[in-house]
């Protein structure tokens, strides 16, 4: 006959193998952080900061004009524009990528709440002088009027 | 500040242009649970966000076992 203690120790591995527990530690949970842009060095970056303003990071520390930070739900990725282009980096500032490779003035963007899409002010250079707004995925395809 | 608008706080003080500002998400990073296989089978579990935690006690075992069983 299985024991008492046995069965609850096989309720809790099933629990622990069906990913519903995961044992992390309370020191692991980031505090919140804010992005922002700055002409502090004499041109327009991305920086990052803790909440209360200290710790103040320079993330992208290069010649273009580098504005309108906007951090991804899962806070891993910040997307920002950059010369009238769409980019994101990992929120250290590694792994910058341009995802609109086009001659449009790309510009604004925000995270969709599930983290797949970019939505971002687009102005074509057609004659239509006017702003509109599309979507893309996160990885600059699929870009959608 | 906060969402009725009261406690302002100055956040950056320089003489530039500081602009579009972006909070980061607060994320829940997982939940925590442990327990003790003591006489009691108590099983404490809680939210691990630092804001909220609850406590789960088994106060009869046996009974709870027997069902599921």
């Amino acid at each position: 006959m299985v024991s008492l203690a046995t069965k609850v120790k096989s309720l809790f591995a099933s629990l622990v193998i069906a990913g519903t527990i995961s044992n992390v530690s309370a020191n692991d949970i980031n505090d919140t952080k804010i992005a922002f842009s700055s002409n502090r060095d004499g041109n327009y970056e991305i920086y990052v900061m803790d909440s209360d303003g200290t710790n103040q990071q320079n993330l992208t520390n290069n010649l273009n004009y580098n504005a309108e930070p906007s951090w991804s739900p899962n806070g891993k990725q910040i997307a920002f524009s950059s010369n009238y282009a769409i980019y994101v980096m990992d929120s250290d500032g590694t792994n910058q990528q341009n995802l609109t490779n086009n001659q449009s003035g790309n510009l604004i963007p925000s995270w969709s709440p599930d983290g797949r899409r970019i939505a971002f002010r687009l102005y074509k250079n057609d004659g239509s002088r006017n702003y509109e707004i599309y979507t893309m995925r996160s990885d600059g395809t699929d870009i959608s009027r | 500040m906060a969402i009725d608008g009261t406690d302002v706080r100055r956040i950056t003080n320089t003489t530039f242009n500081e602009s579009s500002p972006s909070w980061s998400p607060f994320l829940t990073q997982g939940i925590s649970v442990k327990y003790t296989m003591d006489e009691n089978y108590t099983v404490e579990s809680g939210l691990n966000d630092g804001k909220q935690s609850f406590t789960l006690k088994i106060a009869n075992p046996e009974q709870r076992i027997l069902e599921n069983s």
